[in-house]
Order: C-alpha cells, then structure tokens, then sequence
C-alpha cells in the first residue's frame, strides 16, 4: 500500500547567489529530478523551479539568476530582485563561496535591504581552509542576524542541515536588522523616507529600500514613484539630497554608497574571517599560465575545440546508426502492416516518407547535438570557458563581438542548434542576437556530406584544400556580416568585456547529465514542432496533385523548382533538378544528396556520375557556396526563433543568409566564367 | 602618479583613483569589488587584449578599453 504523505505546509523558497559559487548544483542535489526549466515571463533568462517534500512540508524552491548584485541595470538582476518584491518567498536562501566572502555578501547586503528573510549557506568551505581561509559562521550568524549553515553542495546528506533550517526559520518573524551606512546616508535615507510617506506605494515595498533606490537613481523604482501625483517635489527633493551628499564625498552616488556597503562588509569580516596568505595554492594560476598564454592560448584553445568535435562525434556515432537502424526497423515494418491492412497508397507513403523518414532525418542528429551538449558542459562547469571568452576577446572585438561569442561560433562547426542556444551566456541582447544571426555561415557537419560528394566528383585530390576554402569563405562572410550589421542594425560598440574568471573545479557527472538532458530536451520539444510541420509540408508538395511520383517534375515541388530555377541560372545550376535538391535542404542540408538519387532516380553510389554530367566545375564550387550559406536549416531557424522570442529575427536570418547566398555564388560563378574557368 | 589601468606591469598592486564610465558599468565593476579606493593586483597584462584583476579572492577579466577609463596609482 502506498504510504500517504501529509503535508501540513507549504513554503517557497528563492535561491540566490553570485555566479560560479555551486547554485545549480545545490539546486540539482535538493531537487533532483523533479524540477521545471522554462523561461521567466517576457525574458530570455531561464528559469528553473523544483520542489521536494520534507518533513511534511512541500518545498517549493525558485532558482534565481546568477547576480552579483541587484541593480536594474541587466535583466537577470532585475528578475531575481522582482521575484523576491513581488513574489515575496517565504525564505531567500544565498549560496556564498566561502573562499571569496567580502564580493559574495555584497549581494547579501541588497538581499538583506530588500527586505527578504535570509539564510546564508556557505559552500567550498574545505577549499577556503586549503586557501588559507577561516569563517566563524556562528559570529556572522550573530552580527548579520540570521541563519548561517557550511555545506557541501553535491553532498545529498548534508541538504538535511539546510532543509531543516528552512523549516525552522520560514514561521520565525522577520529580522529587523539593517545595513547601517554611517551617520551622514541614514539621515538622509531618514529624510526620504519621510518624503515618499505621504506617497501611496504598494504594500510589498519596504519604505527604506525604496528610499536607498531613489537616492541610488533606480530606475525602476524612479519609473514607480512617477505614476504618483506630486513626484515631481520629491525628485526635486531627492535630487538636492544627492547634491549635497555628492559634494560632501566628492564622489557619485552609486560610489558612495558601494562604497558604504563594503566597509559595512570590511566591519564584518574583520570580526569574522581569518586569512593566512601564507597558504595560497596556485593550482589554478599554474594552469591559467599556459592555457591564457599569450603565444600558446589560442593554439591551445583550437586543440581543445577539435577534441570536443572528435569526442562527441565519436561518441555519437553508435547512437545515430542505432537511430538509423531503428527508423528504417519501424519504417520497413510499418509498411509492411499498413499493405498488410490494405491501407491506400498515399496513407503509406506518408507515414514511411513523411513522418518516418522526415522526423527520421532530423531525430538521427540528436544524439551528435547531445554530446556536444554535454562536452559544452564540462568545459562550462570547468571553469575553461571563460578564459577562452579571455584570449579571444581581442579578436573577436575587432570585428565587433563579444569575447564570449567565441564559444558559440566555434560549436557552429558541429552544429548550429546547440551553438546558438549557447548565446545565453552574453550579457547583452544585442551581442546575443548578433552572434546568432553570423552562426549559420559557421559550417555546420551536416553541410559536410554535400561538399565530400561534389569535390569527390569534381576536384578528387584537391578535396581537402576545397573544403577548407568553403569553410573559410564561411568565416569571411560571418566577419564581414557582423562589421556590416555594427555598422547598419547594431550600432554602438558591443558590450564591454567584464567578467570573473572562475577558479577550476571538476564538474560532477550529474551536473552534467542534467545540463545536457536540460538543453537537448528543450531542442527536441521546441524545435521539433516546428520541424515536424514543416517535414510534412515538403512530404505534400512532393506528392500532390494526386496520382504523381514522389518529388517527380509533375509534382509541386517540381513544379516550384522549375518556376524557381530561372533564379539560379546565373549562378550556374538552374535546373529543376537541383532546385528541388535545395528546396529539400530546407530540412537539414544533408538532405541534398539523398534528393539527388530521388530526382535523377538513380542509387546513392551512381549521383557522382550523374552530377558530373550536370555540372561543371565551376558549377559545383557556385553550388557548394550556395548550400554553405544559404537558408539555415528548419531546426536552426526553429531555435532562432525560440532563442530570439521572435519570428523578425528567424525571418530576417532566413532572407538574408539567401541573399548573402545568391550574391556570393553570383561572384563565383560569374568571375569564374570571366577569368575562363568553366 | 596617476596612470591608465592598461599601463600597469604584471603583479603589481595598485590603488584605484578614479572610474570614468557610465553609470551602469561602474555599478556593475563596483558589484565586483571594483570602486575607488580599492586595492587591486594586476594578475595578467600582455599589453594588448583584456587584462586580469585580482580582486578580494576572484579574478576578474577586463577589457582593455575598459581598462584605460580606470585610473590608478601604483602602490608598495
């Protein structure tokens, strides 16, 4: 009999923290498998929520964004700080890196004056004693009025400790405990509390946090107080204040305050912390010596990034003939029922072409796409990513990206999906969209197959050098786009480098299960909708009007492609013929060669022949350059769109990769033909 | 002496004087530990791309266009 488990309460509880301190692994170890991913309402920030049962209680936990602060100056600082305003948490418990305590309690000085109740929980306390550092808890717990813990956070049966402090603090009142700024701000924050007393604000605001926001120049909090009537006289009055305090300090504002914030934290830590600089180990800084070498970094970097190719193909590769070799079992055996039962021929057709077949060709990448998942995991858990985000930002701020765009851009080498759903780590959303509109000229492997059977064909000896030469036509054209669209689209200089560079640490297996399973998942879910519509409107084009061939010259595809391949007559390759291999590549790019056979009806193994007699040289390189850029796959655009949250930017990428792809084959083809190559 | 960020030599500890950047940038450097009147060690600077700060227990990349709006002055 099933044991019934009664819950007497629910609590929710917000989890915060800066970066790199554990927070999603102390979210993975308490919850487990039973959390949600989504996006926060309106944002492309990520949410994750989870919730257990302990002790009768249903815990319901809401992991907040990455922040080192709680400004509204980016949007995961704005999210996390309106999550505990509005949706006010019963509990907001920070995860602080017990080897950096003075930058990690800066955010809990903003928790605090928010007016959240806090628990403080100290992780990697075994790796600050080895540096050196030693934390009297119960001295902090005692100064900042509320509950410290040490845990490990991939330890299950240290969560117990945390879990059980949860239950005990959640009915406890409120600690009334400030952060104390010196005299000469608290009279002033006094001063403007009094003033927005007679403005009539929403009971979840606390007086003196909208106080200290307004005198910081909030601008969120600034945008509320307007909607009152007589706000004017009190951003005067406000405005004076800062004045004055400005020129007593002979600093901004928002200095003076950080600044007042720290020696509150200087205070507190001298009490509290011990450091022996005598025991530093550089493990860490013997790595960074070399991979962040001026000279040996980025070679270093490269090897790196073809091992996490060959690694994940590797891997992949027993999974996608597994793939393979299931689709054609289900595919042979489904035809073989639906003749068994007389089915019509059309309801055959579609269910082996259409949904087999077509969901077949996007479904057998998905194993690649999860390695490579997984791979990018390990590198992020690491700590490795970021100084790669390092050595490359000179070059990519030349040409107008983000330091950190470099990692998506290389993964558009295997893969454009995964590669552009890694743009959520930039900052900024005009990097973010950027780097996603260039990686589709990244080429990606499923274009490699059309270029192997062209230049086998065409250039045999020469194969290695030609490929080379589309991929690096791929990185010029991304270059040249992202100087043009800085100059047209996104103006302004790309957002500036900052950020921490972590110390290593070896990531857990199970964190990196979860990432992968978190990230193929939502490809599969999202994109595959799109992917599966679209598979089923080419399978109809290529079969009706009723009664013609699959993708004959009859059908509507063929018909498209003959309206269709005037276009492509001066690029060198008009025949319908070869339109339609392109309309099919629409699906996944790979797709072209298979059509080949389909439309010229001949075996996969005789297409070389028949494409030696129906292109030339010339042709083939016009050809190659069109399928390297034109139009990203259906699954690419499916997670422009998603990653965007809109279809301009799916639409935009659509037309003009085809563009770019038109004008770049025109110039080959044509100053081929002008230079006399044929 | 007064002096860009950029200019500062490897492993050395210098004294921040001033920040000219807008104000979202200098909160989010301040958020970092990065503010007037803070001690900071120049970890990495290979006179050209972003340079490496040691700042509290992290270290901090910056870019070096970043790195020219902060004045510092060498400390011993």
């Amino acid at each position: 009999m099933k044991r019934l488990i009664k819950i007497t309460k629910n609590i929710k509880i917000a989890l915060a923290g800066n970066p790199n301190v554990g927070k999603s692994t102390l979210f993975n170890t308490i919850t487990g498998t039973r959390q949600h991913v989504g996006n926060w309402p309106g944002k492309t920030v990520g949410k994750k929520t989870g919730h257990l049962n302990y002790k009768n209680h249903l815990i319901e936990i809401v992991d907040l964004p990455g922040t080192y602060s709680l400004t509204a100056f980016s949007e995961e600082e704005l999210v996390a700080r309106n999550f505990i305003v509005n949706e006010d948490p019963e509990l907001v418990v920070q995860l602080i890196d017990a080897a950096n305590i003075e930058r990690n309690l800066y955010l809990t000085t903003q928790l605090i004056e928010l007016g959240a109740s806090v628990i403080l929980v100290f992780n990697f306390i075994n790796y600050a004693r080895k540096k050196g550092v030693q934390v009297n808890t119960e001295k902090i717990s005692q100064l900042l009025d509320v509950p410290v813990l040490q845990i490990e956070a991939n330890k299950k049966k240290e969560i117990g400790k945390l879990l059980d402090c949860v239950i005990l603090t959640h009915n406890k009142k409120k600690s009334k405990n400030q952060i104390n700024y010196g005299r000469e701000i608290e009279d002033h924050i006094d001063e403007i509390e009094q003033l927005i007393k007679r403005i009539h604000l929403p009971k979840i605001y606390k007086k003196r946090w909208v106080a200290l926001k307004l005198l910081e120049h909030d601008d969120e909090v600034m945008r509320l107080i307007k909607k009152e009537n007589n706000f004017d006289l009190v951003f005067k009055k406000i405005h004076k204040i800062r004045m004055h305090l400005e020129s007593i300090f002979g600093e901004d504002i928002n200095t003076i305050i950080s600044k007042a914030r720290y020696a509150y934290i200087d205070g507190l830590t001298k009490e509290t912390i011990i450091v022996d600089n005598t025991k530093r180990t550089s493990f860490s800084d013997k790595i960074d010596s070399i991979v962040t070498h001026k000279i040996i970094g980025i070679p270093i970097f490269l090897i790196m990034m073809l091992c996490m190719f060959i690694i994940s193909f590797k891997l992949s590769e027993p999974f996608m003939g597994l793939f393979e070799w299931v689709f054609s079992i289900i595919k042979k055996n489904a035809i073989l029922y639906l003749n068994s039962i007389n089915a019509p021929m059309w309801v055959i057709s579609f269910s082996s072409e259409a949904v087999i077949g077509g969901v077949g060709s996007v479904l057998v990448f998905t194993p690649q796409i999860f390695m490579l998942f997984f791979v990018i995991a390990a590198l992020e858990d690491s700590g490795y990513m970021a100084r790669v985000a390092f050595i490359m930002d000179r070059f990519m701020h030349k040409i107008g990206l983000h330091g950190k765009a470099c990692i998506p851009m290389i993964l558009g080498f295997g893969c454009n999906v995964p590669a552009i759903m890694c743009t959520r780590s930039l900052d900024s959303k005009k990097d973010r969209i950027l780097t996603i509109l260039l990686n589709p000229f990244m080429s990606c492997s499923a274009r490699l197959p059309v270029y192997i059977l062209f230049t086998s064909a065409f250039f045999p000896g020469k194969q290695g050098i030609v490929i080379f030469g589309i991929y690096v036509l791929g990185i010029i054209v991304a270059i040249m786009s992202s100087l043009l669209f800085n100059r047209t689209i996104f103006k302004g200089l790309s957002s500036p480098l900052v950020m921490e560079i972590p110390p290593y640490r070896v990531p857990t297996l199970i964190s990196l299960l979860i990432h992968m399973w978190e990230r193929g998942k939502s490809f599969i879910l999202k994109a595959g909708t799109t992917i599966f519509a679209i598979v089923i409107i080419i399978w109809l084009l290529a079969n009706l009007p009723l009664g013609v061939e699959y993708a004959s010259k009859q059908s509507f595809v063929g018909k498209a492609g003959q309206i269709i391949a005037p276009l492509f007559k001066p690029l060198g390759f008009g025949t319908w013929q070869a339109t339609v291999s392109l309309i099919f590549g629409l699906a996944a790019k790979e797709v072209i060669i298979s059509t080949f056979g389909t439309v010229y009806q001949v075996q996969e193994a005789n297409i070389t022949s028949v494409l030696q007699n129906v292109f030339t040289p010339l042709s083939a390189i016009s050809f190659m350059v069109f399928v390297l850029l034109y139009f990203p796959c259906i699954s690419t655009v499916a997670v422009i769109k998603k990653e965007t949250g809109s279809w301009k930017w799916a639409l935009f990428s659509i037309i003009y990769t085809t563009v770019v792809a038109w004008i770049m084959s025109f110039i080959v083809y044509q100053g081929g033909l002008i230079l006399g190559i044929s | 002496m007064k002096k860009q960020l950029s200019k500062v030599k490897e492993r050395k500890l210098v004294k921040i004087i001033c920040i000219n950047c807008g104000q979202g940038l200098k909160r989010r450097l301040s958020s970092l530990g990065i503010y007037d009147g803070t001690n900071v060690e120049i970890i990495k600077n290979d006179e050209r791309g972003p340079i490496i700060l040691k700042v509290f227990d992290s270290k901090i990349a910056l870019g070096r266009g970043q790195a020219m709006k902060i004045l510092i002055e060498e400390v011993n």
